[in-house]
């Protein structure tokens, strides 16, 4: 009568475990979402910052350059010169809301050059965030 | 009786061990473990005074009955719509910024998966018997193309590339894709090839297209070398009436050539050894590739030879045209191919025989060669290819992968066949575009946006196709003839390269642009797609301007805001001013012959633009011209007025006056 009982306990205890086991382990699945594939295709730029790159390339390289150094084809013109905005050290004294203000309110507003222009009457500010969340990518390490 | 008594105990007790391990199980389910773990975030966050709230524990769904959308990602996802967590790790950080509001639709709509599950796996519905995982991101702007029609996706660079490049590539030719017209032949008619090409140009060409031209979209068959001789008897067979006449020899005539070569701006749109346009193929080997007397036919009329071609007709005298078509055969002449080496390949072609052709006939059948090109007697294929409705969210288990290994995904086989198109059996008929790894995941989102869901019509967004009725008459045949629309759009039709001349005529003065017509130069120094010199007769300048003026005009826009034409001293100072000291215009424009390059300069633009123009874009560039780069300063009456003043008071430069 005693091992009965005693299967019994054992039983309802391991039906138990069985039960609450596999809610527990698929936790540790939870973090590998979107990994490419070997041959995939390798994405560099997120959706914002490819957004980004686009406005980049159409507004600014002129005058900031294609890869931001302050070296596009028009800079030659320009007294002051196009901020470096590849240069990671000084970007990163700035936060992106103010490089939102920057680029939506340009120069003269902000007490410097009037040679960069507003661009908040012409960019909408999902363009604006998109530019700054591209600007955070230039000059990285390649 | 004794002997039941146990079993019904354990069984008994049994029960009672479910029911105790219930609520048990359902108080260690993941979903409370990422809610309790939100919360200390968000107290913590709390503590740096950032706006983070904590939540009640409990499931949370979206549901939005007519979309079938029953979505509880936001259970574990709490923080999507929290900017202060754009950097937080998952499942807490905060969507990337995007046109829709975060949650408006649900998510499975974009992300797919399995929106009603409450473990991540099953949610993200990587396990078996669910068909539908999660798209990972760099595909995932397919899901933009399931409501959005149409290769101007706003912000969906990716889906409309690879949309572009189905259409340009020609896939309809053997596919049935929804959504994209079965347009006609995008490869040039085959009718005349005999008399348009030399034999071992050809024959490498069937070889390897983009051996010869880079930028070509014609696939690579990977045709044996039998294969291709025979192709090239049966394809040389293909004559039209075409005088073989020879070219005249001599530095002078090569000279002249080479001038009127210049002149005519033909680099505008054909490169050479790719420096310049890419609008046409790269001329520079093209010495190697065609017959001299095709090519004077050619630049005679290329519509009597090619009626589809987006090349215009220049009026070069018949001297002129056998100059250039000298300075063409000998300036890009292809050091690859010498005479010996095709009259040694010519004689090893099979011949010419009722036979040949018609074995050479069913292999261009075979191939599916008139998918792109249209030959006399052959015919276009009709589903040639696979029928590919529904191609975004086909079963993966009706996909065939072969020998290959690898990820067993609808996204990875079809990069998979993209890039190597005959890998997953024996006898596979689809040429290989060598698409680079970026386009083949551009085509990938377009084929994935196919998906055949269900979409209600109110959330569909489909690219306006009210289209005007197309320009004919008089000013019709001037706009066919030098082909216009090659570069220039109106009313929403035409080519990107060149200005919108939708409202030309309340833009450009007449006088001026008759003149520009006769000796075009560039607004722009820095373009390399220059206006060509047309040879356009006085005749078909004047329809142009007039139809300009009567049709393609804006009667929002006013010729002149100044009365007698001129503005007084006073206004053009105050012009002055504002343009340097508060706009820094000079920043962008050329004025006094000084100032930047990125606009066109702006001396003389008082005998070019209407002052009404001026003005009018002035307030708002983008109106009149969308994707302009010029800002729109929100300027008030007086300022455009003084701005436009300045403008017009500049001279034209000494060389233009």
């Amino acid at each position: 009568m005693k091992r009965t009982l005693l299967a019994a306990l054992a039983g309802v205890t391991a039906l138990g475990v069985t039960l609450w086991l596999p809610g527990v382990r698929a936790g540790a699945d939870a973090s590998d979402d979107t990994k490419p594939s070997a041959d995939a295709p390798v994405v560099t730029l997120n959706y914002e910052q490819a957004n980004g790159q686009k406005l980049f390339e159409h507004y600014c390289a002129v005058c900031h350059g294609a890869s931001g150094e302050g070296d596009g084809f028009n800079a030659f013109n320009l007294n002051p010169k196009p901020r470096n905005l590849a240069d990671r050290e000084s970007m990163r004294r700035f936060s992106d809301n103010q490089l939102v203000a920057a680029i939506s309110q340009g120069g003269l507003e902000r007490g410097k050059s009037n040679l960069m222009p507003p661009w908040g009457n012409t960019l909408n500010e999902r363009q604006v965030r998109y530019l700054v969340a591209y600007l955070r990518t230039l000059g990285e390490p390649k | 009786m004794r002997r039941i008594a146990p079993v019904f105990c354990i069984v008994s007790f049994l029960l009672l061990g479910v029911y105790a391990a219930a609520p048990l199980r359902e108080y260690f389910r993941e979903w409370r473990r990422y809610q309790n773990r939100y919360n200390n975030l968000a107290e913590e966050k709390l503590r740096q005074n950032l706006p983070v709230r904590t939540v009640a524990i409990g499931i949370r769904q979206i549901w939005r009955p007519e979309l079938d959308v029953v979505d509880r990602c936001t259970t574990c996802h709490l923080g999507i719509e929290n900017p202060v967590l754009r950097d937080a790790a998952q499942p807490y950080r905060a969507h990337p910024v995007t046109p829709h509001k975060i949650g408006e639709m649900g998510c499975t709509l974009c992300h797919r998966g399995q929106g009603a599950a409450t473990t991540a796996r099953g949610a993200h519905g990587r396990m078996q018997w669910w068909d539908d995982p999660m798209l990972p991101s760099p595909y995932l702007q397919a899901s933009c193309g399931q409501c959005h029609l149409g290769n101007n996706v706003p912000e969906a660079l990716a889906l409309n590339a690879g949309r572009d490049l189905l259409q340009k590539v020609g896939c309809v030719g053997c596919h049935k894709l929804p959504g994209f017209a079965k347009t006609g032949p995008i490869g040039p008619d085959l009718d005349g090839i005999g008399s348009k090409v030399r034999p071992l140009w050809l024959f490498r060409w069937l070889k390897n297209p983009k051996d010869y031209l880079e930028r070509t979209y014609m696939p690579d068959f990977q045709l044996s070398d039998d294969q291709a001789r025979l192709l090239t008897t049966f394809l040389l067979a293909q004559k039209v009436q075409i005088p073989e006449a020879a070219l005249p020899t001599g530095t002078a005539v090569i000279e002249l050539g080479q001038l009127r070569y210049r002149e005519a701006r033909c680099i505008s749109c054909h490169a050479q050894n790719g420096r310049g346009g890419t609008f046409g193929p790269d001329l520079g080997r093209v010495g190697g590739k065609v017959r001299p007397g095709w090519l004077q036919s050619w630049l005679r009329d290329p519509k009597a030879l090619f009626p589809q071609t987006p090349m215009p007709q220049f009026s070069f005298p018949e001297k002129d045209i056998q100059a250039i078509s000298a300075y063409i055969v000998s300036e890009f002449a292809d050091p690859s191919l010498d005479q010996a080496q095709e009259d040694e390949f010519v004689r090893f072609l099979p011949a010419a025989s009722r036979d040949s052709l018609a074995a050479g006939r069913e292999l261009f059948q075979r191939l599916g060669c008139g998918g792109c090109h249209a030959l006399k007697d052959t015919e276009r294929p009709v589903e040639f290819g696979p029928d590919l409705a529904g191609i975004g969210s086909k079963d993966v288990d009706r996909l065939d992968f072969g020998n290959v290994r690898g990820e067993r995904n609808l996204w990875t086989w079809l990069f998979t066949k993209i890039k190597t198109p005959r890998v997953f059996a024996k006898n596979l008929k689809m040429p290989d575009f060598r698409f680079s790894n970026e386009e083949s995941r551009e085509i990938v989102i377009a084929l994935l946006s196919i998906s055949g869901k269900k979409i209600p019509p109110q959330y569909l967004a489909a690219p306006q196709t009210a289209r005007l009725a197309p320009i004919s008459g008089e000013f019709g045949r001037v706009l066919k003839k030098y082909e216009c629309l090659s570069c220039h759009t109106i009313n929403g039709e035409g080519g990107k390269l060149a200005p919108d001349l939708s409202v030309i005529g309340s833009q450009d003065r007449p006088e001026w642009i008759a003149s520009y017509f006769r000796v075009p130069y560039s607004l722009r120094p820095i373009l390399t797609e220059r206006m060509p010199l047309l040879g356009m007769s006085e005749q078909e300048i004047r329809t142009a301007t007039t139809y300009f003026q009567l049709v393609l005009s804006d009667d929002s826009i006013p010729h002149e805001i100044f009365p007698r034409g001129k503005p007084d001293a006073e206004e053009v100072a105050r012009g002055k001013e504002l343009y340097y000291a508060r706009y820094g215009c000079q920043a962008c424009h050329q004025a006094s012959l000084a100032g930047g390059y990125v606009g066109p300069p702006l001396d003389g633009d008082g005998s070019r633009l209407f002052s009404g123009y001026i003005y009018t874009y002035l307030k708002n560039p983008q109106k009149i011209k969308p994707s302009v780069i010029e800002p729109n300063y929100k300027l008030d009456d007086a300022e455009a007025r003084a701005l436009t003043a300045y403008v017009v008071s500049l001279p034209a430069p000494k060389e233009r006056q």
